[in-house]
């Protein structure tokens, strides 16, 4: 039974982490499948064909929520970074390490589902559009982050190194995207979804597109949660060997 | 303020005593002209492509010596010195910081008249393009510190450093790269100067302290 909690950094604890996240996995595992596939359905099967762009603009509900993840899931790394260097709370170092990869695969199929639409709507698969540039900037900031963890050995050490990488990344992707626009707007179309904005894209693409990104959330969060925990136990193997070897 | 001229002096002797200005200039002009040859053979030798390489060059060649700056310092424990004296680290990061760019951008700028004349740019615009560099290559330096500082003590560290820092280069060189096709087409805009020069100063105010925070790490 989940106890009642103070406050949230108890989950910092890795062994509350631990218990909390078996009990959670199985259930996101099954709300990610069930979202996923009612939004893909109905995205991909019940949708009209849009006037211009023909079947194509079906991508959209692939495109949209790993684009969507690709930017938030580095804002989270540069959130828990921050975390670990304040709290000193390894599960959110452990969490901004394991997120880096799933963040670097949604890059690359935002990117890549992006060129495959493009192809027969703009007639190119890459341009030097801004967009798509602030995609290859983000794109780099990964594999930098991805590289200290890989030349480095996992210590508290390399943690506050690659935490300030990540920040020092952010503010520098943020100021490279801000180059980019600063000269043109740009091939690609405004965002899709916005808060603020009157008219959004018609409802029929609308609340598939939203289930699709709740779908993809979920799918996130569910690979990250089983990422931290094969991490915490891959450390807690480790914290064993040595102990064993002296 | 007395301590740090002296520190200066000292670190701009020791600088110039390692010949380091022979070996960017030297890996300058061999970029630029591999580079040139290259695109000489598919027959791409526009006076843009020139400026892309140019700006290319540049960068790679600021990191070229970025390792050894802090690196040798932490192997005979001056370093350690530093962090325990009175002195801030923010100053030696700062002077450190100078002394790379006198030592290895300032070279190279002084070349680019004389070196991209006779490739096709006219004598004029070559030395706007050298004020533009004068003005945002210092950021340059300075930025390169963060991945000097963050790859210490580690073996094989001018790899990571590459892959680190020239990313965060980015604005520097989308800025400068436009500005200098502006000059070549002598099209002027006041607006994109001030802001490649805000940038610059941004660099150099901010990462002295972003260093010397990642220095700290190394000593707890």
């Amino acid at each position: 039974m989940i106890k009642f909690r103070k406050n949230i950094w108890e989950f910092a604890n890795p062994n509350n982490f631990l218990s909390i996240a078996n009990k959670i996995v199985p259930l996101f595992l099954i709300l990610t499948i069930i979202t996923l596939s009612v939004g893909l359905v109905w995205g991909l099967f019940f949708t009209p064909e849009d006037y211009r762009q023909g079947s194509s603009v079906k991508i959209i509900f692939i495109h949209v929520p790993t684009a969507f993840l690709a930017i938030n899931i580095y804002f989270m790394m540069f959130l828990a970074s921050i975390i670990w260097l304040i709290r000193r709370h390894h599960v959110s170092l452990i969490a901004a390490k394991s997120a880096a990869l799933i963040g670097l695969i949604m890059t690359l199929s935002a990117i890549l589902t992006g060129a495959i639409w493009g192809k027969p709507i703009w007639g190119t698969y890459w341009a030097w559009d801004p967009r798509l540039t602030s995609f290859a900037i983000l794109l780099m900031f990964y594999l930098g982050y991805l590289s200290i963890w890989q030349a480095m050995k996992f210590s508290d050490k390399i943690g506050d190194l690659s935490s300030w990488l990540c920040i020092v990344g952010s503010i520098f992707a943020l100021l490279s995207r801000y180059a980019v626009f600063f000269w043109d707007q740009g091939l690609h179309q405004g965002p899709s979804l916005s808060l603020d904005k009157e008219e959004n894209i018609d409802n029929v693409f609308y609340f598939p597109l939203i289930i699709c990104i709740i779908g993809f959330v979920l799918l996130f969060l569910t690979l990250l949660l089983i990422r931290i925990k094969t991490e915490i136990q891959k450390r807690k193997i480790n914290i064993l060997l040595n102990a064993r070897d002296g | 303020m007395k301590l740090n001229f002296h520190l200066l002096k000292y670190e701009l002797l020791f600088a110039l005593a390692n010949k380091g200005i022979l070996l960017s200039t030297s890996f300058f002009i061999i970029l630029i002209l591999i580079v040139g040859i290259g695109f000489g053979q598919i027959g791409e030798s526009s006076e843009k492509t020139l400026l892309a390489i140019i700006w290319i060059a540049i960068s790679l060649s600021s990191l070229l010596s970025i390792k050894t700056m802090f690196q040798e310092d932490f192997d005979d424990g001056t370093l350690d010195l530093y962090v325990l004296s009175n002195t801030s680290i923010e100053t030696i990061i700062f002077i450190k910081s100078i002394v790379h760019w006198i030592t290895t951008n300032l070279p190279i700028i002084i070349l680019i008249p004389l070196i991209s004349f006779p490739l096709g740019i006219t004598i004029y615009h070559s030395i706007l393009i050298c004020l533009v560099m004068l003005l945002s290559t210092p950021a340059l330096s300075f930025i390169s510190t963060i991945g000097a500082a963050l790859t210490l003590g580690e073996k094989g560290g001018n790899l990571l450093i590459s892959i680190f820092i020239l990313p965060t280069f980015l604005p520097i060189i989308i800025f400068g790269m436009k500005i200098s096709l502006l000059i070549a087409n002598s099209t002027y805009d006041i607006m994109a100067h001030l802001i490649l020069f805000a940038l610059s100063l941004i660099c150099i105010a901010i990462t002295p302290f972003i260093t010397s925070l990642i220095i700290k790490i190394h000593y707890t």
